[in-house]
């Protein structure tokens, strides 16, 4: 029997099958719609996640106090953070002695030295505390990638003056901030130049300013240093000889007692992109098992549809269908289930996405992610599917044609 | 007669059924043929082996010992699948109770056989067409079988029986469901395919009435072959008794 005419069977054994059929597929859909919202979800939140910790440049190496075998994660100074064990408990600070070791190193072509902290700041009788960053001025709208929705960069004549986050200046406190007003912060009074068009909280400002308004920052200390390079193809060259200049000047000897860290934009990335990566197959595996109810639901409704077509099997085996012809039949039946359900349950998956969306969560649906689920939705159906077609194809057809 | 080849050839067929530790044998040592052109009634009591019979002639089952032959081919050891396919194209069924597909309209249930073999579908169409007017249901092609009498339901068997053009028809107590006057349309359908279309009929039936349509008569008694006549100008002429 050609493929077209079983698939023709099997289209009517699935348009002329009982609720429970129809029960069957729900199972399917419900399986579908949660890996596809949940996928969405998780594609959703990696996608808000770089979004927030900004693109990262490929050429650029950041340098931080401590020595941690685990990476950093997303950009430091601004909400970036460590995580892992720091297998160094000495943590001297970065200082100018270091910056003129590094501008020994041929392949370095800018240095952008910070300082961070949290500070208090007041603006029309509101208070809060964010994050402030001190950056240097001179180089810093080269260096950085942070770009601006309104005003402007800082500039390296810059004193007394800040830019913002684009939720400190709309959202954080009660009335909006706008560029020219004045903010306090602890105690002193800064101007806004620029808002950045992003969704943080931070304030940047120029490094001499932020060694006032910051406790516990001594002068010419550091807490982090930017550096960017002439040839991004010698990175791994450049790290090297880093960590060899900057052990050699701050008189270390051993690598078990390196007390500063280096790593490039690309460690940060695919670390960042192997956590979120991970997030989202975390997510799918929790709403695969409800694809996996859903495939044992079109087992047992095959098991019971064979034994509901026994004498149909019969009767097409007595008028010379073959056992093969009736393994094709019930697998293609049982795959229109997976393929039935699995368009429905991605049409509910995108409908949850938009009320989603509505709701204020970031949810993306990719057109892979459709196909693939589909893809998994069909060859389900199929595997649930075999054994009972198996059986099917074997029945005797004498026994068969006495079934009523 | 005795020079021709026989379409069916039973040689010392055995049918041995395990029912727990009980076997039972419902066929014992049958040797039979049937000729070509010929109307063969099988008939017998209730367990006498009659329904083995059919099921064996029809390649759906297999003896538990001895040959049977298909228009001179031992099919005994024919894989399922090349069984099936014989079976599809050499041998048609009519069923007591019609056995037909209840999803599928008239139509389709008599294009079924056609589409287990390679038939091009406007080959398959005409040849459904023109089994419908044979069985003068053609105005009931869309029907679901169950929105038919049952005299229509057992033309539609007829018509899916004969569609594929089949050297051998085997009739399962064919007239059992329906009404006398129905009963007798279709055994008319049945000698009409005989001697007009030159087809073999094999009947089966427990009804001696019936089988005087036949041209010989086989009974069967606890598996064995008891009695043989041939029916000849409504007489019936005993050829052998055991």
């Amino acid at each position: 029997m050609k493929t077209t005419k079983c698939f023709t069977m099997a289209l009517t054994m699935v348009l002329h099958s009982r609720l429970r059929s129809w029960l069957t597929i729900l199972g399917i859909v419900i399986g579908v719609a949660s890996v596809i919202s949940i996928v969405g979800i998780g594609t959703g939140l990696s996608q808000q996640v770089n979004n927030n910790l900004g693109q990262l440049e490929a050429d650029i190496i950041t340098i931080s106090p401590g020595y941690s075998k685990a990476q950093s994660f997303g950009p430091p100074g601004r909400g970036g953070g460590t995580f892992g064990e720091t297998s160094s408990s000495n943590q001297d600070p970065l200082t100018n002695k270091d910056i003129q070791t590094l501008k020994g190193i041929s392949n370095i072509e800018l240095i952008n030295q910070q300082v961070s902290g949290s500070v208090d700041l007041t603006y029309l009788g509101e208070k809060g505390t964010v994050t402030l960053t001190g950056v240097n001025q001179k180089v810093y709208y080269e260096i950085t990638n942070d770009e601006v929705s309104e005003g402007r960069l800082l500039q390296p004549s810059d004193s007394n003056v800040i830019i913002i986050g684009g939720r400190l200046a709309n959202g954080y406190f009660e009335k909006e901030i706008k560029i020219n007003q004045l903010l306090s912060i602890e105690g002193r009074s800064f101007r806004v130049v620029g808002i950045l068009d992003d969704t943080s909280n931070s304030i940047i400002m120029p490094i001499d300013s932020a060694y006032e308004v910051l406790e516990n920052k001594e002068k010419n200390e550091y807490d982090t240093i930017e550096l960017k390079v002439k040839d991004v193809d010698k990175l791994n060259e450049t790290e090297e000889e880093i960590v060899t200049k900057l052990m050699r000047s701050r008189h270390i000897t051993n690598e078990d007692d390196r007390d500063f860290t280096v790593k490039t934009n690309a460690e940060s990335d695919s670390l960042r992109q192997e956590m979120t990566s991970t997030l989202t197959t975390f997510l799918t595996a929790i709403a695969s098992v409800s694809l996996l109810v859903g495939a044992v639901g079109i087992a047992n409704t095959m098991f019971t549809a064979v034994l509901e077509k026994t004498k149909d099997i019969g009767i097409m085996k007595s008028i010379g269908a073959r056992n093969e012809d009736i393994l094709i039949i019930f697998i293609l039946n049982a795959a229109l289930i997976g393929l039935v359900g699995g368009l429905i349950g991605v049409a509910f998956g995108y409908l949850f996405s938009l009320v989603l969306t509505y709701v204020g969560l970031t949810s993306i649906i990719a057109v892979k992610t459709v196909f693939v689920t589909l893809g998994v939705s069909i060859a389900v159906g199929m595997i649930s599917g075999f054994i009972p077609a198996v059986n099917a194809s074997k029945l005797d057809p004498v026994i068969a044609l006495r079934r009523d | 007669m005795k020079h021709q080849m026989p379409v069916v050839k039973l040689e010392k067929v055995w049918k041995v059924y395990k029912m727990g530790e009980v076997e039972v044998q419902a066929l014992k040592n049958i040797s039979l043929e049937i000729f070509e052109n010929e109307f063969v009634a099988i008939i017998g009591t209730s367990g006498s082996g009659k329904s083995t019979m059919m099921n064996i002639i029809g390649c759906l089952d297999k003896p538990s010992k001895g040959d049977l032959y298909l228009d001179g081919q031992n099919i005994i050891d024919l894989e399922e699948s090349d069984l099936s396919t014989h079976r599809g194209k050499n041998v048609g069924f009519i069923f007591q109770q019609y056995n037909l597909i209840g999803t599928l309209s008239v139509f389709n249930n008599i294009k079924l056989p056609l589409d287990f073999q390679e038939y091009s579908d406007k080959e398959a169409d005409k040849r459904v067409e023109d089994m419908l007017h044979l069985v003068k249901l053609e105005d009931k092609k869309n029907n679901l079988p169950s929105q038919l009498s049952g005299g229509q339901q057992q033309r539609v068997s007829i018509a899916r029986c004969l569609v594929t053009n089949p050297k051998i028809i085997l009739a399962d107590e064919p007239t059992g469901a329906l009404d006398s006057v129905t009963g007798k349309e279709i055994l008319e359908t049945l000698q009409r395919l005989w001697k007009e279309e030159k087809k073999t009929v094999i009947m089966i039936t427990h009804d001696l009435n019936l089988a005087k349509y036949a041209s010989r008569i086989i009974e069967l008694k606890d598996g064995e072959i008891c009695k043989e006549y041939l029916n000849e100008n409504r007489k019936q002429i005993k050829i052998s008794e055991k």
